[in-house]
């Protein structure tokens, strides 16, 4: 495809990707098709992207996916969605470096921690941004205290990413929200050294990885988007 | 990640008071106040569970499935015991506790694929990717469309409930178009069977209590599935008659869950 602009409610569906090709459905700063581009750039796995609009679904994207949401993976017939079932699926199906353990005991903390960030973490964030005063104070607290499995994670396995010396699953699971939380967690709203040593070091560490630079934004893009939907911000015209 | 990396308070701590053996044995919902119980000896399985929980159900199920021996503490989910939210920050059940505790692991789906991990023998998880993945994005469509609904329609008020009744069968229409062959594993029962079925063995109560109307016509396959289903030795070994989900479900429609209904006193 040659444009990036997003296909809305009304629009002609796209041609089906050509035999062979993997074709990712995806919006581009929706962060769930982000944990699944991250792991596309991470494993080196060649795609081609159709963007949509998340808010004026296109009708011919229910027919791919009952749930119309991105991301969704097209690959010779096969359809896969649901951000990590998509890395499951590629990260076993596609060569390159292994994004999951083996072991089964390893496995499970994955999950765990995925758990405890979708009940602790990501909820109470969201809470943060839409309440204020001690409301909003509370919310933080239980932000930090959730926050606070990933940090001690991340102290007794010793090594700088959940994945150990080179980020894994996890990682780029967890990572495109802590590129969004830049835009609210400063102030009274701060990570500090002293309470997250591990995470904030995580945090620069990943920042820097070139993948993660390739598939991300500038924070005043997140911040501009989040304040005003816009699928197509940033292209031209 | 071990227990006592997440536990504010040392393991240790667990050994100073020991339960009687009688209370070891018993099924009673442990609650706020109890002595925590000494970790599984080595080698041992032990699952937290509570008996009528539907996700412990989902665990209890692959066990059974697979053969493995295990021991049970059932947890009361409205008085937790203090040293259970020690174990897992979820507050949930079920949770896998494994050689003394040095493995712990909780999330009904998360334990399930654990033990077809450290039992590999009758494995149930598919070994497929692509059929993993098939299995995975039912489960998200359960999780999305009928699992909120469930909850919403038994723990929700009198006046709501017809509404839910109706979205609850609104949301199984996904499921039986998902349903191509005997089972949802294929030929054989596997793990999104297991993972569903806790669910549709509560049909009959949601029938009798919550108004649901959930009919052969409407939901062939489903229906047939569910026949199948409750004949596997497996699916029994773990299920409960219809009269005790009957008297469960009153008390859970009324808030008021009595987590050990049918032992005796």
């Amino acid at each position: 495809m040659p444009t990036q602009k997003a296909y809305k409610t009304g629009s002609s569906p796209p041609e089906p990707p050509a035999p062979g090709v993997l074709r990712l459905i995806s919006m581009r700063f929706c962060p769930f098709a982000h944990r699944t581009r991250l792991v596309l750039a991470a494993k080196g796995i060649e795609y081609e992207t159709v963007n949509v609009c998340t808010k004026s679904k296109p009708e011919w994207f229910f027919s791919i996916n009952p749930l119309a949401k991105v991301p969704t993976l097209q690959h010779d017939g096969k359809v896969v969605y649901e951000s990590l079932v998509c890395n499951e699926y590629l990260d076993r199906v596609f060569p390159g470096r292994k994004l999951l353990p083996e072991e089964p005991l390893e496995k499970a903390r994955i999950g765990m921690l995925q758990a405890v960030w979708d009940a602790k973490i990501i909820s109470n964030y969201m809470k943060t941004k839409r309440t204020e005063g001690e409301e909003r104070q509370d919310a933080f607290k239980a932000f930090k205290e959730g926050l606070s499995f990933l940090e001690k994670a991340l102290a007794s396995g010793g090594k700088p990413f959940f994945g150990g010396d080179e980020p894994g699953f996890l990682d780029y699971s967890v990572c495109p929200f802590f590129e969004r939380f830049e835009t609210t967690l400063h102030g009274d709203l701060a990570l500090t050294q002293a309470e997250f040593p591990k995470i904030l070091g995580w945090k620069a560490a990943m920042f820097d990885r070139p993948e993660v630079k390739a598939c991300g934004f500038d924070t005043a893009t997140y911040a501009a988007v989040l304040a005003n939907y816009d699928p197509d911000f940033g292209l031209s015209a | 990640m071990h227990c006592s990396a997440v536990s504010k308070l040392p393991v240790r701590f667990c050994l100073r008071s020991q339960p009687t053996v009688k209370d070891m044995l018993s099924e009673k919902a442990m609650k706020t106040g109890s002595a925590c119980p000494p970790p599984p000896g080595p080698g041992k399985l032990r699952l937290y569970s509570m008996r009528f929980c539907p996700y412990a159900q989902r665990t209890r199920l692959f066990l059974a499935a697979k053969g493995i021996e295990y021991e049970t503490i059932n947890i009361h989910l409205r008085e937790k015991p203090e040293w259970f939210l020690e174990k897992t920050p979820m507050g949930q059940v079920p949770v896998l506790e494994k050689d003394g505790d040095i493995a712990i692991v909780y999330e009904s789906l998360v334990c399930n694929e654990y033990l077809d991990g450290i039992y590999p023998d009758k494995c149930i998880t598919p070994r497929d990717p692509l059929e993993k993945a098939r299995q995975s994005m039912v489960l998200a469509l359960w999780g999305a469309k009928v699992i909120p609904v469930y909850y919403k329609l038994v723990i929700g008020k009198d006046d709501e409930r017809p509404a839910m009744a109706r979205q609850f069968v609104d949301g199984l229409e996904y499921i039986e178009s998902a349903l191509t062959q005997p089972f949802f594993s294929g030929d054989d029962v596997g793990a999104l069977d297991y993972n569903l079925w806790p669910w549709f063995e509560r049909v009959p109560m949601l029938k009798a209590r919550a108004g649901v109307q959930m009919s052969a016509e409407k939901l062939p396959k489903l229906t047939a599935w569910m026949e199948r289903m409750s004949d596997l030795p497996e699916v029994k070994a773990c299920s409960f008659s219809p009269e005790i989900h009957d008297r469960y479900g009153k008390t859970l429609l009324a808030g008021r869950s009595e987590y050990d209904l049918g032992l005796e006193e």
